[in-house]
């Protein structure tokens, strides 16, 4: 029977199923490579091509990159279409049967994909993995090498599985077990061994006469909050010793978490020009020891931030060193171990946002480097925005975050 | 003069598209991103960028009937969501003073 809506029962379930598929998406320790290829075997069958039984292993995404353009150029085969197909009919078939078999509302299926979906590739995709694409190159040499490749040899289904298709797989499930779903004959038991695959191992890729696929992570560290994070060492490690380092989602060099605090001087504040760094090293220090370094005094204060004087160290040609500290409009995410914004911090706020700070959210503070022409903090805000002080006005900010 | 701020992305509402004036992106512009973090500033919808280039390059961003949508995303991205009406809006990255040229610098995550 078709509803018109979730239930309560349905809707209290949506984020216990997240929780759920947020698990499965992100597992540490060993492959289980039998059931590994037994799975991919599978999807052969099912997209109706012939199981090649050429499976290779590797430690790391980042040996699983580096590998892809070669493999490409191997695997050079007259072209397929039943690849595609085999991912159509899995996601596009399925969204569209759970669109007008369970609910009657596309709305409500997108209500269930917003809630659970959502919830999943936030924390599993966007948190975890994209880092790690984006760190090995995965999303480039697979998407544009190997698809180029794949255009010019007429290799197929070059698809860069991972766990990130547990966004859309915790919906699909959440359509059948929660709400009844049927699919067409087949369509479960495919979705079955994508996901068999996908659970079994890690990342992987495949053509028409190998797969590549690597080891799990040996281990994953998040914050409270979710994101990756290890304050002095790799938040996801790989066998081979290959991983990111990251501080609270933010993917930084090895250095930055690696230095001994008394190594870190205003120096090499002054010198990192990437402003994500900067900040995670002035976390590290903390603020007090932060302007202890710098020697920073106070130069003034105002709605809109405090803008603070040092003497310039050898090499500067600047006369002075200046910095605004200022706060984001933004709150960190839910779990945040900043420290509660002050009296004086929650009052510049509320003059930016018309609001103070929503409870029990934090929100980061930080220094921006600024010319000595400003005299007031407002004015270096203005300066760093390239406004003219007096049109800096939160007043006429009609959006900020 | 109206503004929306995103992080360090500011967009100015301007009375009109100045002359001189090249289309080079639509329905998603990158207005900034960190190529180490991975963060970008992301506008979406009916958007059209373009770039007056006079040897400094100056973007503006054209939003469309229905009004478009200023995005933060990427690992760690925290920003809230904006919506950005339609008109046209230019396109101001945050700077900041490096010490040691002397000169300002672009904001780069």
């Amino acid at each position: 029977m078709l509803m018109d809506a979730l239930s309560p029962a349905q809707q209290a379930r949506t984020a216990a199923w997240a929780e759920e598929w947020i698990a499965r998406g992100g597992p540490t320790g060993q492959a289980d490579w039998a059931r590994f290829e037994e799975a991919a075997r599978r999807c052969y069958e099912l997209a109706g091509l012939r199981w090649h039984g050429n499976v290779v292993r590797y430690d790391s995404p980042l040996a699983l990159a580096k590998a892809a353009p070669a493999v490409g150029h191997y695997a050079d085969v007259p072209g397929l279409t039943r690849h595609e197909r085999f991912w159509t009919d899995v996601w596009q078939r399925a969204f569209g049967a759970a669109s007008f078999g369970v609910w009657q509302s596309h709305d409500i299926t997108a209500e269930v994909r917003r809630l659970v979906s959502e919830a999943v590739r936030r924390q599993v995709r966007d948190e975890v993995w994209r880092p790690v694409h984006e760190r090995t190159g995965l999303a480039d040499v697979v998407y544009h090498q190997l698809i180029d490749l794949e255009r010019r040899s007429r290799v197929k289904w070059a698809h860069p599985a991972s766990r990130t298709w547990v966004a859309d797989a915790a919906s699909l499930s959440f359509f059948r077990d929660v709400g009844g779903l049927e699919l067409p004959a087949g369509m479960w038991e495919r979705l079955e061994a994508l996901a068999a695959a996908c659970t079994s191992a890690c990342m992987w890729w495949s053509t028409r006469r190998v797969v590549g696929v690597c080891d799990p992570p040996v281990a994953i560290h998040r914050d409270d909050a979710g994101r990756l994070h290890h304050a002095e060492d790799r938040a996801i490690e790989w066998p081979d010793g290959w991983g990111i380092y990251s501080w609270h989602g933010t993917t930084v060099d090895r250095w930055v978490l690696a230095r001994p605090l008394e190594r870190i001087s205003a120096g090499t504040l002054a010198i990192e020009p990437r402003v994500e760094f900067r900040r995670v090293l002035s976390e590290r220090l903390g603020r007090e020891r932060l302007l202890w370094i710098m020697g920073a005094a106070e130069l003034h204060s105002d709605d809109y931030g405090v803008l603070w004087d040092a003497r310039r160290l050898p090499g500067m040609t600047v006369d002075r060193c200046r910095w605004v500290e200022v706060v984001d409009a933004s709150p960190e995410p839910i779990g945040s171990d900043l420290p509660p914004l002050d009296a004086a911090w929650a009052q510049r706020l509320r003059a930016m946002t018309g609001a103070g700070p929503l409870p029990g959210r934090r929100y980061r503070r930080y220094l921006i480097p600024v010319s000595t022409e400003p005299r007031t903090a407002r004015a270096a805000v203005a300066w760093s925005n390239r406004m003219p002080e007096d049109e800096w006005d939160f007043g006429r900010m009609q959006g900020i975050s | 003069m109206t503004i929306i701020r995103q992080g360090d992305v500011t967009l100015i509402r301007a009375a009109a598209l100045p002359g001189g004036t090249t289309e080079r992106a639509r329905s998603e512009v990158t207005l900034a991103e960190g190529e180490s973090t991975g963060t970008a500033h992301v506008a979406s919808g009916p958007v059209v960028e373009h770039v007056h280039d006079d040897g400094l390059e100056v973007r503006f961003l054209e939003v469309l009937a229905g009004g478009g949508l200023l995005t933060h995303t990427g690992p760690g991205a925290h920003h809230d969501t904006l919506d950005v009406p339609p008109g046209i809006w230019e396109v101001r990255v945050a700077r900041e003073q490096d010490f040691y040229e002397g000169a300002p610098r672009l904001v780069a995550d």
